[in-house]
């Protein structure tokens, strides 16, 4: 027991002596989440259209203040023909145009289904859908509180638990795991593979340490720094993102605990196949790219071919984001948390055991 | 003198053995790194092992070590059973393998008290220890410094400070000097000398003749076999061979037509020294005079000397079977 406490004291002593490693490993959680958490959005906002209003009513006037007054569209182009439909989105100076017909204000006065056209870029899918369908909510929103047109036939679209649909509350839990992994796989790859690298791995088992008092000296300093790391962004995600915590401390502990551990099993079975630093470096990252695009992270795992989406069975980086989402956003109690705990803690187990064993092996 | 090891006070049993080596064997993939090593070595001897790259000493040292285990055959060191008890004997050797191997990144003084803690040198006593290691190694003023900024002899220096900080009873050193300056290695060898005085058991490998000549016995291990184990002193006597020196200039590199002169045993080129062994000075000395002059090669002076360690080792190396 002693000697795991005095591996952890060296340990220490090495992170501390490396001021340049010490701010890399607390700076760059948080760099990372301040940049990623604005780069990394889904919202649009600014997206410039051209309006063509051939109707120039009152009532058109109307949705058109509308569309001005939005923080979502920048009216570049306002003309009352349709010559210039097709070049401004041909040019890309607009990547949306909202064309309002001849007799829109009279069909809206007489009761008659009134009827805008909307034409986008569909270059970037994407943002064209989502702003399409920002303007058809403007649209709707126009004919709603004029009350003209069937009400009955518009949808209302409600989200529930992000009302305003901000990415950054989807996106922030998300980075706050992939932060996790790169402190605690990475590092713990590293650092292991440092040992055998410069030799001192064969130095320490030729005094009279237990493998297992070796492992564990080398993998709770970082479970530590995992820790820090975590609260740090935690802080600034509820502080700065003001990203809403509903659910349980307890169940988002306990879930960090357990992904934290697979985390630094992970790390440990990349510095048992690998013999350099280099190696161990590609390896982590090998995994770390393919935890983020198969956790669903950043492209829905629903959208995926079928034989991948079984892959991402194996991804614990998929549970542990959505248990954090489910956690923050939505408040879900621990018990309908349990079929992403089941499997996480099965893979976490499973990598534990196949790490050991090849520490084991190898020493 | 310092005492460093101080086990002579236990163990007043002069010839007692340390090591006792019966026939190892160990194989790796289809070459034999060690083919029936059988040795005993006595507590508080120095002992040298000395052959070439790849003749089975490092394996030898890290199958007593435990780091490598052995296909056959066993050991005991300090009355322990290598097969059985190999983390007791992890606490009674100090190991220092050939790179350098110890945190870069730390100072001298935290790598020191790492190594004690890992052996569970109680506190009092680790910073007795700590003070008669800095005095013999002189480290004391660097202690602050990281490891990584201390010139080759000092690291070495640590390296054996951090081998011995648990006072252990064998100390098993796999070519310690190898890169280091011929003054740091000279005081390298004092302090060997005075841990094997108070009764530690040394087991060396090196490249260097000189330091063989300070072991008390030496051993010649070649193809993962012991040629020859005897003082550094007995050794060449062991062998009946003269060796003839001729100096000059412009000798060949390359000699395979003078071991075919009757009665020439090996040849050693060393700069402008050639060293011929042989039987006896008159049989070869005309014939091999001719071979260097029609090569063009021009002999300044001749004269016969006794063998030293390196040419029986060489001469060994020769006549050692399957060896072309």
């Amino acid at each position: 027991m002693k000697r795991i406490l005095h591996m952890i004291r060296k340990e220490f002593l090495q992170i501390f002596s490396d001021r340049a490693m010490l701010s890399i490993i607390f700076g760059m959680p948080i760099i990372q989440l301040f940049v990623l958490g604005y780069a990394i959005t889904t919202d649009v906002t600014n997206v410039a259209i051209a309006i063509h209003d051939m109707d120039r009513s009152q009532e058109s006037r109307m949705l058109i203040d509308r569309f001005l007054n939005s923080k979502w569209f920048r009216v570049i182009e306002y003309d009352s023909d349709l010559v210039r439909r097709q070049a401004v989105i041909d040019t890309g100076d607009a990547l949306l145009t909202v064309s309002i017909p001849e007799g829109f204000g009279a069909d809206a006065g007489n009761g008659r289904p009134p009827e805008a056209s909307l034409v986008i870029d569909g270059v970037d899918s994407n943002t064209a859908l989502i702003a399409a369908g920002y303007a058809r909510t403007i649209i709707m929103r126009h004919f709603q509180e004029a009350g003209s047109g069937d009400l009955r036939d518009l949808v209302r679209v409600r989200a529930l638990y992000n009302p305003a649909l901000e990415s950054r509350f989807t996106i922030v839990p998300g980075i706050i795991a992939l932060l996790m992994t790169i402190v605690a796989t990475l590092l713990t790859a590293l650092g292991l593979v440092r040992e055998r690298e410069i030799g001192t791995l064969e130095q320490l088992n030729v005094t009279p340490i237990h493998p297992l008092q070796l492992i564990l000296g080398k993998i709770i300093p970082f479970a530590v720094l995992g820790a820090i790391a975590f609260g740090l962004s935690m802080t600034v995600a509820i502080v700065w993102f003001e990203v809403p915590m509903t659910g349980s401390w307890t169940a988002l502990v306990l879930f960090t605990g357990v992904y934290l551990l697979t985390a630094l099993a992970m790390g440990m079975f990349v510095s048992t196949v690998t013999s350099t630093q280099q190696q161990a470096l590609f390896l982590a990252w090998f995994i770390l790219i393919m935890s983020v695009l198969m956790s669903g992270f950043m492209f829905p795992i629903s959208n995926m071919p079928l034989v991948l989406q079984y892959v991402t069975f194996g991804i614990p980086l998929r549970y542990y984001i959505t248990a954090l989402r489910e956690i923050m956003l939505k408040g879900t109690e621990m018990r309908y948390l349990l079929d992403q705990l089941m499997p996480l803690s099965g893979i976490c187990v499973a990598i534990l055991a196949i790490s050991a064993g090849l520490v084991h092996k190898r020493s | 003198m310092f005492v460093l090891g101080a086990h002579r006070a236990n163990d007043e049993t002069g010839d007692a053995m340390s090591i006792l080596i019966d026939d190892i064997h160990k194989t790796y993939g289809a070459q034999g790194a060690l083919a029936g090593v059988t040795l005993s070595i006595r507590e508080g001897e120095r002992f040298g092992l000395i052959g070439p790259d790849g003749a089975g000493k490092s394996s030898l040292m890290r199958i007593l070590c435990g780091l490598i285990r052995a296909d056959r055959g066993s050991f005991t060191l300090c009355g322990l059973d290598g097969n059985r008890d190999l983390r007791a004997i992890k606490s009674s050797i100090g190991y220092m393998p050939q790179r350098f191997s110890l945190y870069p990144d730390l100072t001298v003084a935290e790598n020191l008290r790492f190594f004690a803690d890992l052996f569970t040198v109680p506190r009092r006593e680790r910073d007795e220890r700590l003070e008669r290691l800095y005095r013999f190694s002189r480290l004391k003023p660097f202690a602050a410094r990281r490891a990584a900024a201390l010139s080759g002899g000092m690291k070495q220096k640590l390296a054996l400070s951090c081998a011995l900080i648990h006072t252990p009873r064998v100390l098993i050193l796999d070519e310690p000097t190898t890169g280091v300056d011929p003054v740091s290695r000279r005081e390298f060898w004092d302090i060997l000398s005075e841990l094997s005085r108070d009764g530690t058991t040394i087991l060396v490998s090196t490249p260097y003749m000189d330091e063989a000549a300070r072991c008390d016995r030496i051993a010649f291990i070649h193809h993962g076999r012991l040629l020859a184990v005897d003082t550094p002193a007995g050794i060449p006597g062991r062998f009946p061979l003269t060796i003839l020196e001729f100096r000059g200039r412009r000798f060949p590199v390359r000699h395979d037509d003078m071991l075919r002169v009757r009665g020439v045993a090996s040849v050693r080129l060393l700069g402008d020294r050639l060293r011929v062994a042989c039987e006896s000075r008159e049989a070869v000395e005309r014939a091999v005079r001719d071979m260097l002059e029609r090569s063009g090669a021009e002999i300044l002076s001749v004269r016969t000397d006794t063998p030293s360690i390196e040419d029986t080792f060489v001469h060994l190396m020769h006549e050692e079977p399957g060896h072309v």
